[in-house]
C-alpha cells in the first residue's frame, strides 16, 4: 500500500490464518525451529503465533527491538475443561486437584495462560518493545489499536504487530489475523483510530473488527474514512 | 501528547486491611502481613504461607470472587478519595487474572468471573463510560496504570480509573502456581517468609488484594479543584523475549522498561530518588532486578535507594504493580522510604541499598516503581511528587 501523503500511520502488513489444528501446528514447526517455543504452541497459539510470525517478515525492514506487541482474544484461557478426575464422585476433589498439579507439567498450566501467544511470538521475534494482552471482542481491539498508535506517536515503538485470535473461529477452528503498523515518517503521527460506538464494535469479534480496520487502512486517503456495521458507525480512520 | 497526569484519587485491599491508611501504616510501621496459610487443607504442597486480606470468611464460598470484592472496594475507596462520587471517569482499565474453580460437574464452567467480568464491574463502579480488560501477570497492575496514561496523554480520556485486583489463595490458582515452583517453600516463620534480596530467598510468598488509581489530566483536575496527590510522569514498558517464567541472566528488558520510563518523564537516571522494586523474593528476581538497577544507573546504583514492599505484603500479582505505586505515592507525601524487611542475611551478589528493616526519612522527588511478569512483561511508572 502506497503511503499517502497525510498518512500518521502505515499499515506495512497483514495475515489472516485459520485451519485444522493439526495443519496450524504443523506450519508453526516450519517458522520456528526453538524447541523452547514449539513446545508451548498448542490449538488455540499456534494461529496468533503464525499470523504475527508471517505479518511480521512480510513488514521486512522493521526492527523487533524496537517493535511494540498487542494480542488481542475474549479467550480467558480455563484451566481445566474438562476436569481430569471424575468430580461428581465421593472424593475430597480439592485433594484431587492438588495431587492433579502436583504431576503435572508445568507447561500445561502456562499453555493455558492468556499471554502464552504473545510470550512465544516475542521470543521467536525477539520483540522487545511495549506489550500487552487485551481481554474481549472488537472493543478491546480498537483500544488495542488506539494503544499501538499512542505508543508510536510518543516515540516509545517503531513499529507495533496487533494480533487477534479467537479460539473458535466462525467455522470451528481457532482463528488469528495479525497486522504490522508504523509510525509515518512525517514525524506528526497523531491517533488515526477514532472508536465511535464501543457496544457496536463489542459485537465483532476481535479478528473480525481487525479484518474491518486492515480493508480500511488500504482504502484511506486524504478524506476521513468511516466503518459501520449493520447501520452503526463503529471507527473512523482520520488522515 | 504533552498533557500531564495526575493521581487524584486511590483505594486499596491488602493483607494490611481494606484502606490506603492501613497499608501505609504497616507499611512505615516496618510489620509483615505474612502468616501461616489456613483457608482450606494444602496437602502436599509445600507453600503453607501468605497474605491473606483480614475479614475474609473460611471458608470462601464457592460463587463469591475475591477479586471482584475487592476491586469494588478499592475503587469506591479511589472514587472517595478523588471527590468523584456520582460523576462518571472516561475510562476504567483493570488487570486481574479473573477467578476460578474446579468445575462442579461434567460440562460445567469453572468460571467463577472472567477477566472482562471485573473489567466491566469496575467501569460500572466508577461509572465509566468504557472499561478495558488487561492481563499483564504479575505487571498487570502497572501495566494498566501505564495505559491508562497513554489513553489520558493522547487525548482519548480525561478521567480514568485504573489498577489491578487478584487472589492467589483460592484452590485452583494456588494449587496450579504450585507447579510453576516459584512460591516459597522456605520452613521458617511466616512472617520471616518473604525476604527480597536476602541470601536464603527462595520464592515469593502468595497474596492477595487491589489497588486502583483516579488518573486525570491536570486542565481537568484543577478545573474541578481536585487535590494532586502525585504526577504520573512516565511509563516504560518492555519485554523479555526470552523466557516465559526466567529472567532474564542479561537484565536488558527490565532495564529497558526503567530507562524508557525515565526518558518518557524527561527526566535522567540522575533524578531518581528511589526505586521500588518488583522485589519478588525469588532467586531469579532479585537477582535480575539488581542488574538491571547496575545497567540503568551505573555507577550510582549503590547510592540509589531500591526496596521490596512485597517483603511486607507479599505478591497480589495483578494487583501488586498499582498497590507498589500507591505506596509510592504515600512515600512521596510523606518523605519516607518504605524498608525491605527481612533483609537479614546479605546475597553478596545483592550488594544495593535496600533500605533494610525499617522504613526512613529521604527527600523524595521522582520515584521508580518496578513491575515485572510471567510472559516477559516488565512495566515501570515513574511518579513525581505534587509541587
Amino acid at each position: 500500500m502506497p503511503p499517502a501523503e497525510q498518512e500518521r500511520v502505515r499499515l506495512l502488513s497483514d495475515a489472516i490464518v485459520g485451519g485444522p489444528p493439526t495443519a496450524m501446528i504443523a506450519r508453526c514447526r516450519e517458522l520456528v525451529e526453538d524447541r523452547k517455543v514449539i513446545r508451548f504452541l498448542d490449538e488455540v497459539s499456534a494461529p496468533p503465533f503464525i499470523a504475527a510470525v508471517e505479518s511480521f517478515r512480510i513488514a521486512a525492514a522493521v526492527s523487533a527491538t524496537e517493535t511494540a506487541l498487542f494480542t488481542i482474544s475474549s479467550w480467558e484461557a480455563p484451566p481445566m475443561l474438562p476436569p481430569p478426575f471424575d468430580v461428581t464422585a465421593e472424593i475430597d476433589v480439592h485433594r484431587k486437584l492438588a495431587e492433579h498439579y502436583a504431576s503435572a507439567n508445568p507447561r500445561d498450566a502456562l499453555r493455558c495462560l492468556p499471554v502464552n501467544p504473545l510470550c512465544q511470538i516475542a521470543i521467536a521475534l525477539g520483540i522487545q518493545g511495549p506489550n500487552a494482552h487485551f481481554v474481549g471482542d472488537g472493543d478491546a481491539l480498537m483500544h488495542a489499536l488506539v494503544l499501538a498508535e499512542t505508543d508510536l506517536a510518543v516515540g516509545a515503538a517503531r513499529a507495533a504487530i496487533v494480533v487477534a485470535f479467537e479460539a473458535e473461529g466462525p467455522d470451528g477452528p481457532p482463528q488469528a489475523m495479525a497486522v504490522v503498523v508504523a509510525a509515518s515518517t512525517n514525524g506528526v503521527p497523531p491517533p488515526t483510530v477514532r472508536v465511535v460506538d464501543p457496544a457496536a464494535a463489542a459485537a465483532l469479534s476481535s479478528v473480525q473488527a481487525l479484518r474491518m480496520v486492515a480493508d480500511a487502512a488500504r482504502r484511506v486517503g486524504a478524506a476521513r474514512t468511516e466503518v459501520r456495521h449493520r447501520e452503526r458507525l463503529i471507527f473512523s480512520l482520520e488522515p | 501528547m504533552s498533557r500531564s497526569i495526575w493521581i487524584t484519587g486511590m483505594g486499596t485491599v491488602t493483607p494490611f486491611g481494606w484502606s490506603v491508611g492501613d497499608t501505609w501504616r504497616g507499611i512505615v510501621g516496618n510489620l509483615s502481613a505474612i502468616r501461616a496459610f489456613e483457608r482450606f487443607p494444602l496437602y502436599d504442597v509445600k507453600t503453607r504461607v501468605a497474605g491473606t486480606v483480614p475479614g475474609v470468611e473460611t471458608p470462601v464460598p464457592d460463587d463469591v470472587s475475591l477479586p471482584l470484592r475487592f476491586a469494588e472496594s478499592a475503587v469506591a475507596e479511589a472514587i472517595e478519595d478523588a471527590g468523584l462520587e456520582g460523576q462518571p471517569v472516561d475510562l476504567a482499565v483493570v488487570a486481574n487474572h479473573g477467578d476460578w474453580r474446579l468445575p462442579q460437574a461434567s460440562g460445567d464452567t469453572c468460571k467463577i468471573v472472567g477477566i472482562g467480568d471485573v473489567a466491566r464491574a469496575v467501569g460500572r463502579a466508577a461509572l465509566a463510560q468504557d472499561s478495558i480488560g488487561l492481563y499483564g501477570t504479575c505487571a498487570g497492575g502497572a501495566l494498566a496504570v501505564g495505559t491508562a496514561m497513554r489513553m489520558l496523554a493522547a487525548g482519548r480520556a480525561e478521567t480514568a480509573i485504573a489498577g489491578g485486583s487478584d487472589s492467589m489463595l483460592r484452590e485452583m490458582a494456588f494449587f496450579r502456581s504450585s507447579t510453576f515452583f516459584a512460591m516459597t517453600t522456605r520452613d521458617c516463620a511466616p512472617v520471616e517468609a518473604s525476604c527480597p534480596f536476602d541470601a536464603r530467598r527462595d520464592g515469593f510468598v502468595p497474596s492477595e488484594g487491589a489497588g486502583f488509581l483516579v488518573l486525570e489530566t491536570e486542565t481537568h483536575a484543577r478545573a474541578r479543584g481536585a487535590t494532586l496527590r502525585a504526577r504520573l510522569a512516565g511509563f516504560g514498558c518492555s519485554q523479555n523475549a526470552y523466557h516465559f517464567i526466567a529472567s532474564p541472566p542479561d537484565a536488558v528488558g527490565p532495564a529497558r522498561a526503567m530507562e524508557a520510563a525515565i526518558r518518557d518523564a524527561g527526566l535522567t537516571p540522575h533524578d531518581i530518588d528511589y526505586v521500588n522494586a518488583h522485589g519478588t523474593s525469588t532467586r531469579d528476581n532479585d537477582l535480575c532486578e539488581t542488574r538491571a538497577m547496575r545497567g540503568v544507573f551505573g555507577d550510582r546504583a549503590r547510592s540509589v535507594p531500591i526496596s521490596s514492599s512485597k517483603s511486607q505484603i507479599g505478591h497480589m500479582i495483578a494487583g501488586a504493580g498499582a498497590v507498589e505505586a500507591i505506596i509510592c505515592v504515600r512515600a512521596l507525601e510523606e518523605s519516607i522510604l518504605p524498608p525491605t524487611i527481612n533483609l537479614c542475611e546479605l546475597d553478596p551478589e545483592c550488594d544495593l541499598d535496600y533500605v533494610p528493616l525499617a522504613a526512613r526519612p529521604g527527600t523524595l522527588r521522582h520515584i521508580l516503581s518496578n513491575s515485572f511478569g510471567f510472559g516477559g512483561y516488565n512495566a515501570c511508572l515513574l511518579l513525581s511528587k505534587s509541587a
